[in-house]
């Protein structure tokens, strides 16, 4: 496990994670190799399966960049997303997968470097938790 | 098989040509790829232009570009229009710059990512399908709910360009709280007398049907089709076919006169108006005795001291000026931040009028039956400086509470609008898309949102009435399918999705049978009831899509699979 290098779904919002990510890019903050973005009207697009999903097909982890909380264009898309979350959370601690895998995170468009460093600190957590047992 | 041409953005010079170069050769002479062109600045006009003269000529049916980030693209084809011939949503976009070249710092690894970008790029235009537009016939027709000054002036607007209006009033007359105010702070002119004449312009105007008495009942349909049953005070109902709403019914005032504040020497600033507009210059006489000093004491009541501000300000140069009283004004702050304040509160000072700030909130005794204020003046620079005071007043202005109408949760039931802050109507966006509610084709203007000053709803009005004939003027509403769409077999009438929709998009609706709609008044045979979200009321937002645990709902421009290839996931 020397080159291990997680791969991870990022869930964007296109309000916020979306342009954060392209700001990311534009001031040039390295991401980390293996990252997938998706785009996504909105956060409370993303399906609780989606999540399960992503993890049996592969990735060691999913991220969801979403909007602050009180801040989404459709009013609770967010919490949707982060209800979703916590009902993945239950599922994956029933099958005995770290549920740190899957985790939401609040920011605004003019966030780049929080993206950024999120994705880098997820790339670490994952590296320590090594690939995820569950893939098919 | 799927054709596609591909666009080669450079940029600017941001991805050097080597780099495209290098990508590009992987996929030419793959037999999908029709066609591969560079431009310097693909997001000017001139090579957009060039990119409809390509897909024109090649026939592709799906475009790829590589360049930046989609965003930018989108803002430019909503600018410049969409190439021809193809359908926004067949066209994808590989982010080379910001995800790829920006953000990976190794030169070898740029490229193998940007490779697979490419490739993800490709695999989604070809599993992409297209999305048909349509447009909605929008008649002339408004109905606006609440005949105040906003009611008023929206209405007066609307019917200047050719609108018809109802306007629903459910008091017996027009004219709101404004009937309240005898002065504007701005204006010469008196109140009422302005409410007058806007509502005889009204009753001479064809255009305008005032509909008194009467209150919304019920609302069906969505923009364009909206069916508002109204029911007048004597019980009679009727039903009217607006194309769009606006909710203009303003906020209610809450005197709470506990304890010592039930003294006659408090009154509110509608009560001083009052008595301004009823004495005779130069003596202000109340209850037969002379007024000869005047307290304003701006309370925190409502979070924002604006309207106080400009009243006591008003009032009191007109106690000055007009009746010689001595006025003190105190208060914790002071916002003059409207059109003209800062002259008049200018004005207030040099004709005498004392402003003393406090921090914390006077007390209040009675002294040989007069109401004595004390309070330590915090407007001196230094704390030394700082003055206990004792003021005896003849009479104290006091403010009261500025609430949402009682009716305003109703409506809001009615209407599926939100609630927001202090329980006044929300509107959809504070900053950018402040008179229109979260339902399209509602809007909510004036007082029903937050209190406001006269000179401020008057400019919401106008504000609110260009929205409106912004959106009726063309005669068509023009929109695409990118929205929620039930499959009534599936659904199971749970009702997660109507009440989960931010926008009021979904209702349950009666199909003939097996994903028959039909059409509300046509056909008979009813046979079972579904959701269904009307494409035009929807903002394609995905929420009930996520939600629906019969997995009913799917959004028409992103399916479960593009999402799937987006993951770039094995199979
Ligand atoms: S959430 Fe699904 S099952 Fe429930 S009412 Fe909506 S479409 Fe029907
Ligand atoms: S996609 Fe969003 S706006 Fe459209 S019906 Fe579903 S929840 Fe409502």
């Amino acid at each position: 496990m020397v080159n291990f290098e997680p791969k991870i779904v990022a869930f964007c919002c296109d309000q916020s994670g979306y342009p954060a990510a392209d700001m990311a890019g534009g001031l040039e903050l390295n991401f980390p190799g293996n990252v997938e973005f998706v785009r996504v009207p909105c956060a409370g697009r993303i399906e609780t399966l989606y999540l399960l999903k992503a993890l049996e097909r592969g990735a060691d982890g999913v991220l969801i960049f979403a909007c602050y909380e009180e801040n989404c264009q459709f009013l609770r898309g967010n919490l949707r997303a982060k209800s979703r979350l916590s009902y993945a959370h239950r599922l994956l601690e029933k099958i005995g997968l770290e549920k740190e895998r899957i985790e939401i995170c609040h920011l605004a468009t003019n966030c780049g470097p929080k993206l950024a460093e999120t994705l880098h600190r997820k790339s670490e957590q994952l590296k320590k938790l090594g690939p995820n047992p569950a893939k098919i | 098989m799927a054709r596609i041409g591909i666009f080669i953005d450079g940029m600017g010079g941001s991805i050097p040509a080597p780099f495209r170069e290098k990508i590009v050769s992987v996929i030419r002479g793959l037999p999908e790829i029709a066609f591969s062109v560079e431009e310097e600045n693909l997001a000017s006009p001139g090579a957009l232009q060039r990119m409809a003269e390509h897909l024109k000529a090649e026939e592709v049916d799906r475009a790829v570009i590589l360049g930046g980030s989609p965003k930018l693209y989108e803002t430019s084809f909503n600018k410049f229009g969409y190439p021809v011939l193809l359908n926004p949503y067949l066209l994808t976009v590989a982010n080379l710059k910001e995800q790829t070249l920006q953000a990976v710092a190794n030169e070898e690894e740029a490229v193998e990512k940007a490779r697979k970008m490419m490739i993800k790029a490709i695999h989604l235009a070809s599993s992409s399908g297209p999305i048909e537009s349509r447009s909605l016939p929008l008649t002339p027709q408004t109905l606006v709910i609440g005949g105040g000054i906003t009611g008023i002036a929206i209405a007066l607007a609307l019917a200047r360009s050719g609108i018809q209006v109802y306007l629903l009033e459910k008091g017996k007359h027009l004219g709101g709280k404004a009937l309240e105010l005898r002065r504007f702070y701005n204006r010469p002119e008196e109140v009422q007398k302005w409410v007058e004449e806007k509502v005889s312009e009204i009753s001479r105007n064809s255009r305008i049907t005032v509909i008194s008495e009467t209150e919304l009942k019920r609302l069906d349909g969505h923009l364009g089709r909206f069916q508002a049953t109204v029911r007048k005070a004597n019980g009679t109902e009727a039903v009217l076919s607006p194309s769009a709403i606006v909710v203009a019914t303003g906020y209610e005032v809450e005197r709470n006169r506990k304890g010592i504040y039930g003294h006659r020497s408090f009154i509110s600033f509608a009560e001083m108006e009052t008595l301004l507009a009823e004495n005779e210059i130069p003596s202000l006489l109340r209850n037969g005795k002379r007024v000869e000093s005047v307290a304003f004491l701006l309370g925190e009541v409502n979070g924002d001291v604006k309207i106080d501000s400009i009243n006591a300000v008003k009032q009191s140069l007109l106690l000055q000026e007009a009746f010689q009283c001595q006025t003190v004004i105190l208060c914790k702050d002071l916002k003059v931040s409207s059109d003209g304040m800062e002259r008049l509160y200018r004005r207030a000072r040099e004709r005498g009028a004392l402003f003393i700030k406090f921090e914390e909130p006077p007390k209040l005794s009675i002294v040989n039956g007069q109401i004595q204020v004390d309070v330590k003046d915090t407007s001196a620079i230094r704390k030394e400086d700082e003055w206990p005071l004792s003021i005896l007043s003849d009479l104290i202005v006091l403010s009261d509470a500025l609430i949402p109408n009682p009716e305003t949760e109703n409506l809001c039931r009615i209407l599926g609008l939100h609630r927001g802050n202090r329980g006044f109507f929300m509107e959809d966006n504070p900053q950018l898309l402040r008179v229109r509610s979260n339902r399209r084709g509602i809007f909510v203007a004036g007082g029903c949102r937050f209190p406001q000053e006269v000179s401020e709803t008057l400019n919401e009005a106008g504000a609110t009435a260009q929205e409106v004939i912004a959106l009726l003027s063309g005669g068509i509403y023009p929109y695409d399918l990118s929205v929620a769409e039930v499959d009534p077999e599936k659904c199971a009438v749970c009702l997660t999705c109507p009440r989960l929709c931010p926008h009021s998009a979904i209702t349950v609706e009666k199909y003939a049978e097996k994903n028959i709609y039909i059409t509300p008044g046509i056909g008979e045979g009813v046979k079972w009831g579904a959701a269904r979200v009307d494409p035009v009321a929807c903002y394609g937002c995905g929420i009930c899509v996520g939600e629906c645990p019969a997995k009913a709902i799917t959004l028409r421009h992103q399916p479960d699979e593009l999402i799937y290839a987006q993951m770039n996931l094995s199979d």
